[in-house]
């Protein structure tokens, strides 16, 4: 992912909006450098389709929403309507939104899913296995599963999988 | 445990790997079928009366009142649209009741319920410990799966 300051040096608003772009993103624990871009001429803003100093993008992407449908591009500063009236830098939550929907976060759990979802899976070819040992196995287990003890669980064992399709694995319950 | 084993295969390169975190348990407690030796022994929801006589949480008492009376169980189960258990109305609580009350003002809210994965044998005996007649069965949201009669599975004896 990608942060973007465009400016021209007619407008210093820029300079403020630094600082406010690098909180969130300590605080969301993102390593991200800021790109600052110089815009130097008219011909410049045409090509970069520049709307203004200064100009965020997260990943690629102004973060006004109603960006997209503007092509008033040149040299200037570029004004943000927020709930205190225009203002020379964007709102905050403009940041922020943009972050939460362009930020690849790092997963914390594996990929959770439902009742329903396994079954739906589980129809399109998924593969489920069971993690408890062998002996809770044998004594009942979910139709077509596999035992694969997590106890026992390493490359030669996980081989009986199929690294084609998608694995389910499953315990007791969730204590 | 599963996390562990889903973090694990990842790291072994399965792509994508997915954790039923509910699991064993919440399957078998669906009614769901299992395999392995204890798949074959009788379970509650083996031995269901699956169409238990129901009524509407808001529904006028005079009208869930037929509903009761001719129950051979001496009760109506409400429900909501999702037929999910709200109460028990018991054909006593008709008695004395207010012209235009509803179900919910006469219903014993939240009644006991299990899941239909409970061995038969088990709830047999439970109930007949308890003096108890009936057992309502549900998923483990709540859903309405059955009513489990003793007398019934009596007659039918679970393995």
């Amino acid at each position: 992912m990608t942060v973007e300051v465009l400016y021209f040096d007619g407008c210093p608003s820029h300079e403020a909006l630094l600082p406010r772009l690098r909180r969130p993103l300590a605080e969301a624990g993102v390593a991200v450098e800021i790109q600052l871009r110089h815009i130097e001429s008219a011909d410049a803003a045409e090509r970069e389709r520049f709307l203004g100093s200064p100009t965020v993008r997260i990943g690629g992407r102004d973060v006004e929403p109603a960006a997209v449908q503007r092509t008033d591009y040149g040299l200037k500063c570029r004004l943000y309507p927020t709930d205190e009236g225009l203002r020379g830098t964007p709102p905050d939550v403009w940041i922020l939104n943009a972050l939460a929907t362009r930020v690849e976060w790092p997963r914390l759990t594996p990929r959770a899913i439902g009742l329903e979802q396994l079954r739906g899976m589980v129809d399109g070819g998924a593969q489920l296995v069971e993690v408890l040992p062998a002996a809770e196995y044998e004594e009942e287990h979910l139709p077509g599963a596999l035992s694969l003890p997590l106890k026992e669980l390493d490359g030669a064992s996980a081989e009986r999988l199929d690294r084609s399709r998608a694995v389910i694995v499953y315990c007791y319950d969730s204590l | 445990m599963s996390p562990r084993a889903a973090w694990r295969l990842e790291a072994l390169g399965f792509d994508p790997v997915y954790d039923y975190v509910a699991g064993k348990a919440d399957w078998l407690a669906h009614g769901l079928p299992g395999e392995g030796a204890r798949a074959a022994i009788p379970r509650a929801g083996d031995l269901l009366d699956t169409d238990p006589p129901t009524c509407a949480f808001d529904e006028p008492l005079a009208t869930a009142a037929s509903a009761v009376v001719s129950s051979r169980y001496g009760f109506c189960l409400v429900v909501n649209d999702q037929r999910i258990v709200l109460g028990r109305l018991r054909r006593s609580a008709l008695e004395g009741a207010v012209e235009g009350a509803v179900v919910e003002s006469a219903m014993q809210p939240g009644p006991s319920t299990v899941r239909p994965d409970t061995p038969a044998r088990e709830l047999i005996d439970r109930l007949a410990r308890r003096q108890l007649n009936t057992a309502v069965v549900t998923t483990p949201e709540g859903r309405l799966l059955g009513v489990f009669a003793r007398a019934d599975a009596e007659r039918t004896p679970p393995g």
